[in-house]
């Protein structure tokens, strides 16, 4: 048997673009990790909620995080590295890319991913008001003014 | 942010963002800072709603007012913002109060009167303990004009209490029905409690010379770390407190090398009991770890040292672990004085840290101003008053 770092699989998008990675890479997105322990992964592997555009911005931030992997929990330089690389990564991206990336990374169990793009959209919202996010968020308001003011009131002890 | 940024940052949603499953909405809410995450809640009710659910919840400094200042507001300190807030005025003699324990937004204090009240610290509300008064054969007396409370033992001898050696004890209160029980220890020798509902006596629980106090409020039990390293467990769901003889835990036995500061105990969502430990320093050859948590083997009887409290964190002291999100468990939150006299320098400006029980490491948040007093408690936001 291949050892797993020779071993390939193909991950094929839910519009046909098929990646080849490695089985490291592969097992990246736990989904993906039960599918191949559960011996199901023999011929390419479809994800039917993933577009080729995500899957490929997905594997590029799986691979890197196998490829620059930090040595063990002391290495504070490959760590930081690492962050680095990823706040770079999600830079490029618009809100509707990275409300994909949520939903996928989601769907294909990647914590890391997860957790980074959830922060991205915490960092963007920050400062705005209720009013800016629904518009973002597309989001309707559906408070009774006494209710909006009942919610003022929980916390008024920080913002008055 | 200027404003072309800002009109970009506006510009239409073009996605569905309530396609997105509670869960994910969660993790980014929770990952929201404070004021953030209030103004999410004026979004939508969806987003109130689960709000609600979030584990929001993470341990903010409290900072009491310096002694004799005349000042008489706190000061919370969220570290993730690192930002400061000031609440209301309290009217009373706050900077002259000790608060022994926490529990949620509430705080147990006594003035240097030996009253006891329970305050909560965002909403201002105050419930004012009875009197200082026990059944049984050791009493509390007030002589007239001397302004002290004696302790009058079972052998009729008399000592007076001196506040300054009552540092800790437990709070627990439900938020609905204002039901609740406070304990707390004075030098290591007595242990004191009261459970609202019954008359105005306290009690004094026998034999129970004791370094630490845990309540569980979802058994009723308060758990007891005795001098001898015995843990007492004590029954409360009844009219009077009530030993549990047979449920009593033998013994944590500490190693010669555990130079041991303080001992702390605490109870687990699980309900499991742990026992934390401060260090006083490194000894040759061992790691660097200024916490040891033990727990429970129920099977063998037996303390295991752990290195994770699960998906949990904990304020040292404090009596409970907390549900954390991720980036928050198996944190030990503390301040300066739960440690051995710290050395260097930038230690001994700070008045609170965090140590991280999977990598042992630990941080420091620094203040100019900082007291003996200062403690983490963990705010529950937006309840209703």
């Amino acid at each position: 048997m291949a050892s797993s770092s020779t071993n390939k699989f193909v991950l094929k998008s839910n519009d046909d673009v098929s990646f080849e990675v490695t089985e490291a890479v592969a097992r990246e997105f736990q989904v993906i990790a039960h599918i191949i322990d559960d011996d199901c992964a023999k011929k390419a592997i479809p994800l039917s909620n993933v577009t080729g555009e995500i899957l490929s911005k997905m594997i590029e931030y799986g691979k890197k995080h196998i490829e620059e992997a930090p040595v063990d929990e002391e290495d504070e330089e490959g760590k930081k590295k690492l962050q680095i690389w990823d706040e770079e990564f999600m830079k490029q991206f618009n809100m509707e890319i990275v409300f994909q990336l949520i939903l996928a990374s989601n769907y294909l169990n990647n914590k890391g991913l997860l957790d980074l793009t959830c922060c991205t959209v915490a960092d963007h919202i920050k400062d705005m008001t209720p009013d800016e996010v629904r518009t973002l968020f597309n989001v309707k308001n559906d408070y009774t003014t006494e209710e909006e003011e009942e919610i003022r009131k929980e916390n008024s002890w920080a913002f008055e | 942010m200027d404003s072309n940024q800002r009109e970009a940052k506006k510009s239409k949603g073009v996605v569905d963002w309530s396609e997105l499953c509670i869960e994910v909405m969660q993790l980014i809410l929770e990952s929201f800072t404070f004021p953030d995450f209030h103004r999410a809640r004026f979004v939508c009710r969806n987003w109130y709603k689960i709000s609600k659910s979030c584990v929001y919840k993470y341990p903010w400094l409290i900072i009491f007012p310096e002694k004799y200042s005349g000042n008489e507001t706190c000061k919370l300190y969220d570290p993730r913002q690192d930002k400061t807030y000031e609440t209301k005025n309290f009217g009373t003699e706050l900077s002259q109060s000790t608060c022994l324990a926490s529990y949620g937004n509430w705080l147990l204090m006594m003035n240097q009167k030996l009253e006891f009240s329970i305050l909560n610290v965002l909403s201002s509300e105050r419930i004012n303990l009875p009197r200082l008064k026990l059944r049984g054969k050791v009493k509390f007396r007030r002589p007239r004009n001397r302004g002290v409370v004696l302790v009058q033992g079972t052998d009729g001898g008399t000592e007076p209490i001196c506040h300054v050696y009552i540092k800790t004890g437990t709070l627990w209160i439900d938020e609905k029905t204002k039901d609740f029980v406070v304990s707390w220890i004075y030098n290591d020798e007595y242990l004191f409690c009261y459970k609202n509902g019954g008359d105005d006596s306290w009690w004094y629980l026998e034999g129970t010379k004791c370094l630490s106090v845990a309540y569980d409020d979802r058994e009723q039990k308060l758990y007891v770390y005795t001098c001898l390293d015995f843990i007492k467990i004590l029954d409360f769901s009844g009219e009077k407190p009530k030993e549990l003889v047979e449920e009593n835990w033998h013994c944590l036995v500490p190693q010669p090398w555990e130079r041991i500061r303080k001992r702390r105990i605490a109870v687990r969502s699980s309900g499991d009991v742990v026992v934390v430990l401060s260090l006083k320093g490194f000894p040759a050859n061992q790691e660097e770890r200024l916490f040891y948590v033990f727990k429970m083997n129920r099977e063998g009887r037996k303390w295991e040292r752990v290195e994770s409290l699960g998906a949990e964190m904990l304020v040292f002291g404090d009596g409970l672990t907390l549900a954390a999100s991720g980036k928050e468990s198996d944190l030990i939150y503390f301040v300066a004085g739960d440690l051995w006299s710290p050395q260097s320098d930038a230690v001994s400006q700070s008045s609170a840290g965090v140590f991280d029980l999977k990598t042992a490491e630990s941080g420091w948040y620094q203040f100019p101003y900082c007291s003996s007093n200062d403690r983490w408690f963990v705010p529950e936001f937006g309840k209703k008053k």
